[in-house]
């Protein structure tokens, strides 16, 4: 690329950073209602915003699994240890009465 | 003839396993798959709010266009947000290793959630009788798109959760499994609101 070329492209972003409304970079932006550029403001933030959030809340929450790990015992992370019993056996809360023989 | 080779040690002794943990991984993976589906909720939300401040004030629902249930469906809300609630208690329960109660509350999650696709079901027949469809106005095309993908995502949630049910009550629930239904349920009842409030205000 020549370096006239270059000067011609340089020049061409600046004058789109300057003056946008004469490069028309984006035509729903500035041919809307007041109402219409706040709502493209407010969803603007909400889509940057909601990845942000959602992904510095999965690193915290990796990182509270790290720190459970490396505090685990070994011996409790078995498979056999992951399958939880069924209703049938799982104690009762209450024990029930034995029944009166003979009544 | 045969010689026998001697028992060699290992020249690069490997350092035991590390404990493995199953439930990271599925609920991981269910967390990822979530991730993907906010944004695809984010997307709809973002469309619809452009679209409805292109009208004038005071034009949003579209005059001929019936207005949509708002009370009726609090009702149906109410039982999302509630089954909700069940299976963070079945959680709880089945974390003290108490199945039973755990089973009967995981059932009541099951139920309510079934409630709240057949209302929604129900109010859909009644919308669609009144004339609001998907090409009738823009209120319509966004009602459908955006509901009728939270209740996609409401039918696969129940299914997953009918069969974690049907594991726990034969005792082959696993950690992992319930871990990434849970993810799943929690992600369509707390989304709701939302769309709830955006939708049929």
């Amino acid at each position: 690329m020549s370096a006239r070329t270059m000067r011609t492209r340089l020049a061409a972003v600046l004058l789109g950073v300057v003056v946008p409304a004469a490069a028309h970079a984006c035509a729903v932006c500035f041919s809307g209602s007041p109402r219409t550029r706040l709502a493209f403001f407010d969803t603007m933030i909400f889509l940057s915003a909601v990845p942000l959030g959602i992904i510095g809340g999965g690193v915290l929450w990796l990182r509270r699994q790290a720190k459970r790990d490396a505090n685990a015992v070994a011996g409790a992370l078995d498979d056999a240890g992951d399958v939880f019993p069924a209703p049938s056996a799982a104690p009762r809360k209450r024990p029930i009465a034995p029944r009166a023989h003979g009544a | 003839m045969a010689t026998s080779l001697p028992a060699t040690k290992p020249r690069f002794p490997m350092p035991p396993p590390r404990p493995r943990r199953p439930a990271n991984t599925s609920v991981l993976g269910m967390a990822l798959f979530v991730f993907t589906e906010i944004m695809l909720f984010a997307g709809f939300v973002s469309a619809f709010v452009i679209v409805q401040s292109h009208t004038p004030p005071g034009a949003w629902p579209p005059p001929n266009q019936p207005r949509l249930p708002l009370e009726r469906t609090a009702l149906n809300t109410a039982a999302l947000l509630a089954s909700g609630v069940a299976l963070f208690i079945a959680g709880r329960r089945l974390r003290a290793m108490d199945s039973r109660t755990a089973a009967w509350w995981m059932g009541a999650a099951l139920a309510l959630g079934t409630f709240f696709v057949v209302a929604q079901g129900m109010e859909w027949t009644a919308l669609l009788g009144q004339g609001l469809t998907l090409t009738s106005s823009q209120l319509g095309s966004f009602f459908y798109v955006i509901v009728g993908t939270h209740a996609l995502h409401a039918v696969a949630a129940i299914a997953a959760l009918a069969v974690a049910w049907r594991a726990l009550l034969r005792g082959r629930l696993t950690r992992s499994w319930f871990g990434a239904v849970q993810v799943f349920w929690f992600f369509v009842v707390l989304i709701w609101p939302a769309l709830y409030w955006l939708v049929y205000r």
